[in-house]
């Protein structure tokens, strides 16, 4: 749980390969980091699936899979509070649960699972699945890592839900330190009923397109100092 | 004179302290809960005028779980210590540090102490959140007036109970344990926070009344502070929390 290493992981997403979109980039350091055979990214509101990214093909149809089936690690994940750590997909209890994830393993080669939802409070974007090809659990520093990983991912799916073009420069690790935007975001909700998730983009769109750090228009919005409208 | 470090009192209150945590987390409690009451409990017992409970996430971010009345001007005086303060000497060393020459304006953190005069208080203490060789976090205190070596001690024992509801598990044996509960105890606190959004909004009241009301809730339903904060943020038609926080 080192401090730097948030930083370490964010100077390896940018300096992957430029051509390739900051989610892409992603899915390939957390494949690295968490010693995994694939890895996906996929966002998942109001229950509706849609894939951004993977670093193969693999990734991307295993998660379709668990959509189309409703069944699945990926699948729960989608608005559980904690990673979903299958270390074994042929337990006993992970083939009750997911049985047919099971035979997708054996399919495609495939021996242990990390889903890690994409959350921050009760906003649910997706989640960033880690397929691995030996059965273990992840280690501490990976476990560390892959929340590292997840909360970056969730910050680039609000920035792709406030229709900001992915700029994989501007990783924002400490998206959520201050408490301010949480507060914010529960304002705006209510104010135009609309869901935390949108909430939380329309804030992000307009500190952008004021040119200001998310916790400053979050505070003046706390404050009362500035409404957001429809 | 000697000074009596540990009044009989203090005793009694801590041993039902922890008698209470250890009560709090068999039952299932969340951290955030347990660390909001403790932080409570100090702003009586020390007393001092304002506390929180800091854990550093897997960024090594200084993350507020519990506080006492939490107003906006009270958690920034929280969060600034990512950059400067004693949690964060305290978080970084492991050791207790303290301030009580706040007002006299100067020294080691410029930033804090400006932020803490204007809220009033001379006195600012980080006792930490450790077991054995790892610190978890901080017990952060404020005060008017500077604390006495023997109420620190008792303010170091609240600390340690905060420690122990938290890892329960020694964790040197399964750190994976502990970085999953801090990050549990971080994502319960965001979902309160939306939460107090929302009814601050509903209501026109600020995020501290909002907390009051959505404890109140809590206590009436017989539901924990984050099922209540779920139920809101979700918009649960048929949840028992709904008709208690409707307008009108």
């Amino acid at each position: 749980m080192a401090e730097g290493r948030s930083k370490l992981i964010a100077d390896r997403i940018r300096a992957a390969d430029s051509r390739l979109t900051a989610g892409h980039r992603i899915c390939l350091v957390a494949n690295e980091l968490l010693g995994a055979k694939s890895v996906s990214l996929a966002l998942v509101v109001d229950h509706a699936y849609s894939p951004v990214a993977a670093t193969d093909n693999l990734g991307t149809l295993l998660d379709d899979e668990q959509f189309a089936l409703g069944n699945g690690p990926t699948f729960d994940a989608q608005n559980s509070p904690a990673p979903i750590i299958v270390e074994d997909v042929h337990a006993h209890r992970a083939v009750a649960r997911w049985p047919i994830f099971t035979k997708l393993s054996e399919k495609h080669g495939f021996l242990a699972a990390f889903a890690f939802p994409l959350r921050v409070g009760y906003a649910y974007l997706g989640v960033m699945t880690a397929y691995r090809a030996r059965t273990g659990e992840p280690s501490a520093e990976q476990y560390a890592d892959g929340l590292i990983l997840a909360s970056l991912a969730t910050a680039e799916l609000v920035r792709q839900e406030a229709g900001i073009a992915a700029d994989p420069d501007a990783l924002e690790p400490r998206l959520y330190e201050q408490s301010a935007l949480q507060v914010a975001a529960g304002m705006v909700a209510e104010a135009l009923n609309i869901s935390i998730v949108a909430a939380l983009a329309r804030i992000r769109a307009r500190a952008f397109a004021d040119d200001q750090p998310v916790s400053q228009t979050a505070r003046q919005i706390v404050a009362r100092a500035l409404v957001l409208e429809n | 004179m000697t000074e009596v470090l540990f009044e009989s009192a203090d005793a009694t209150e801590l041993a039902v302290t922890f008698i209470e945590v250890t009560r709090s987390v068999t039952q299932g409690a969340e951290t955030v809960e347990i660390f909001t009451e403790l932080a409570e409990k100090c702003v009586r017992l020390l007393p001092v005028s304002a506390a929180g409970i800091l854990l550093r996430d897997v960024e090594g971010t200084l993350q507020v779980i519990g506080a006492s009345s939490p107003s906006a001007h009270l958690l920034d005086l929280f969060q600034v210590q990512n950059e400067e303060g004693p949690c964060l000497e305290c978080t970084t060393t492991g050791s207790p540090v303290s301030d009580d020459g706040l007002r006299l304006g100067g020294g080691r953190w410029p930033r804090f102490a400006e932020l803490a005069r204007a809220q009033g208080f001379a006195a600012a203490y980080a006792l930490p959140l450790r077991s054995r060789d790892v610190t978890v976090g901080a017990l952060n205190l404020f005060a008017f007036e500077p604390l006495s070596p023997g109420r620190l001690v008792v303010g170091q024992a609240l600390a340690d109970a905060a420690t122990l509801s938290l890892l329960q598990v020694d964790p040197h044996v399964d750190l994976q344990i502990v970085i999953r509960r801090i990050h549990l105890a971080v994502e319960s606190r965001n979902t309160i926070e939306q939460a107090q959004g929302m009814i601050a909004q509903r209501f026109g009241i600020d995020q501290g009344e909002a907390l009051v009301r959505l404890r109140e809730v809590s206590e009436r339903a017989d539901l924990t502070l984050v099922e209540v904060a779920t139920a809101v943020v979700r918009r649960e038609p048929d949840s028992p929390v709904t008709p208690m926080l409707t307008n009108g």
